[in-house]
């Protein structure tokens, strides 16, 4: 998979391109700022862009906002941005109406090497990577807003966490130590409580997530 | 009502050289300063509760720009529109102007000095082309003498208010400045370096060859650092949240809502795109005092907040259904009272025992 990577702070950069080249990854260029970024992206045409949000010339959130832009005018291309922050807010601005190819992710989760080289991965193919923390507030959010998901059970509530982080079914599976079938028969239940329409492509069944999670 | 005494009396005194409308109009506006006799008064008392000095605040607020009346009785007695008055403040004799400011001398027309017995009380300027000789408006100033000592304590109050506010409101914006250079550099400084820390000791356990006891301490050690950040994070969140610099205040406090554990409906007006910095982050703090207020005390099942930015406006409107009696003087809803005082607005809580809280505050942004 071609790679760029943008990182304002160089021995982090250093850092995050030995990490994902190690995993077999090609990174095609490195940028230090939101501007180069955009130009190299567009230049490039990379299969994932990873890049932080905090960067220079604003040193304020333009590293999302390139992201954004890059998903517009790089069709096909991944982005995965590393926040300080967790913030639902950003996170909602990346996916705009289709959460295919985009990746939320608080920074310290490059630490967790190989997790966030599947995740970059999973992005890069076109898969969902939404932070748990993030995907946390959102359920709190939901939950204080309106009652709908106190019709879950704990467990079904899990499985719609793992959902709403963009894992597939076979990965909720893997991570609850239960059937695959079983994480099916609990996403039809899930959609039957609220009223959601049931989807087996993966970004759609997300975006529908999301969207339940954001009214 | 001894003060008005005398005051009548040294009216009668002097008539020779004015019209009788013309003394009425004096003792009129003689009058219309009894209630600040009142407040003086209350001042001299050394009365320690807050309330009346809340009062006497409101009342300087009110009396603050607006001409006096003793000025408007001069001028229409003398026939010069154009009359002001200036009051000497403080061992230098420093001349201030009817809100408290510091008078331009360079300005002035043609003056007459005011005295009484422990030295000046006022100075009238007026315009010559008008009035071609100084001696009605020396009588005149001397009927009022009274009167204008009064204005001039006033003055001179409201001086001392307005030196109070403004090194308040400096205080606030060194503060804000620095807790926004605070946050800046934590996460600038800091949590990069953990981040990098955190990756190394990832990138560390990940080592191939490496045996099993020390992958578990590189595994520790990651899990410590990315505690730190969390921690850092949460720091620099109380401290001045991201979204509040880089969306402004709708967006913070919207996030600032969505985490709190009461359910919240909130209504957004307006745009908080151009507002200052000091009223973004002021109303920040006190929707944040107000929800963390409602948490800790209220008891409430449900809060609904209003913001409404409306011209040079923005107004918040915060109330929950709990037990009410919220008390002003707290801590929490002191800080809010001092941070609504510096911006110059007006704040407003009604929160009557089992009836709920409501705090509505108003603050200029212009």
């Amino acid at each position: 998979m071609r790679l760029i990577v943008a990182e304002d702070e160089t021995l982090l950069r250093e850092g995050l391109v030995l990490v994902l080249e190690r995993a077999g990854f090609e990174v095609v260029g490195t940028a230090a700022d939101a501007v180069d970024l955009v130009e190299l992206a567009e230049r490039e045409r990379p299969d994932v862009v990873v890049t932080d949000i905090r960067m220079p010339p604003g040193r304020a959130d333009d590293g999302l906002t390139a992201a954004i832009r890059i998903r517009r005018t790089v069709p096909g291309a991944g982005v995965v941005v590393l926040s300080q922050f967790v913030q639902r807010r950003y996170a909602l601005e990346l996916i705009g109406t289709n959460p295919s190819g985009v990746g939320y992710l608080l920074k310290e989760r490059i630490g967790e090497v190989r997790r966030f080289v599947d995740d970059v991965e999973q992005v890069g193919s076109g898969g969902t990577v939404l932070d748990p923390d993030v995907v946390r507030v959102m359920m709190d959010r939901a939950a204080h807003k309106h009652g709908d998901l106190e019709r879950l059970t704990p467990r079904q509530r899990e499985v719609l966490e793992l959902i709403a982080q963009g894992r597939t079914n076979a990965a909720i599976a893997a991570r609850l130590g239960i059937a695959e079938k079983s994480v099916v028969q609990h996403a039809s239940r899930i959609y039957d409580d609220l009223g959601l329409e049931a989807n087996s492509v993966d970004h759609r069944r997300v975006m529908a997530v999301i969207r339940f999670l954001s009214r | 009502m001894l003060a008005f005494i005398p005051f009548s009396a040294l009216v009668l005194a002097p008539l020779a050289g004015l019209s009788a409308p013309a003394l009425f109009l004096l003792q009129l506006a003689a009058l219309a300063v009894v209630p600040f006799v009142f407040a003086i008064g209350l001042l001299h008392g050394g009365f320690a509760r807050t309330a009346p000095l809340e009062e006497l605040g409101l009342w300087l607020g009110s009396v603050d720009d607006g001409r006096p009346p003793v000025r408007d009785a001069l001028a229409a007695v003398l026939g010069d529109e154009s009359l002001e008055l200036y009051f000497p403040s403080g061992p230098d004799g420093r001349l201030l102007d009817a809100g408290g400011r510091d008078a331009v001398p360079e300005r002035f027309g043609s003056t007459v000095s005011v005295d009484a017995a422990h030295g000046a009380v006022a100075v009238i300027a007026y315009d010559d082309a008008l009035i071609a000789d100084p001696w009605p408006v020396q009588q005149a100033g001397r009927v009022v003498a009274l009167a204008l000592e009064r204005e001039r304590l006033t003055v001179e109050l409201l001086a001392r208010r307005r030196e109070l506010l403004e090194s308040r409101s400096r205080l606030v914006q060194v503060a804000d400045e620095e807790r926004r250079r605070f946050a800046q550099d934590l996460h600038d400084l800091l949590q990069s370096r953990l981040v990098l820390a955190t990756l190394r000791a990832g990138t560390l356990g990940a080592a191939p060859g490496l045996d099993a006891e020390l992958r578990q301490d590189a595994e520790a050690l990651r899990e410590e650092l990315t505690e730190a950040i969390r921690e850092l994070r949460r720091l620099v969140h109380g401290v001045m949240p991201a979204l509040l610099l880089e969306r402004g205040l709708f967006a913070a406090a919207e996030d600032l809502l969505d985490r709190c554990p009461i359910p919240v409906e909130a209504d957004w007006r307006g745009s908080s795109a151009e507002l200052p910095a000091a009223v973004s982050t002021g109303a920040y703090l006190i929707l944040a005092e107000a929800t963390a207020n409602a948490v800790k005390h209220s008891r409430a099942s449900a809060i609904t907040v209003r913001v409404e930015r409306a011209g040079d406006t923005l107004l918040l409107d915060f109330a929950d259904d709990g037990v009410g009696s919220a008390a002003p003087t707290g801590a929490g809803l002191r800080g809010v009272r001092d941070r609504v005082d510096v911006l110059e607005g007006h704040f407003e809580l009604v929160s009557p025992p089992g009836g709920g809280t409501r705090l509505r505050v108003r603050l200029p942004c212009a």
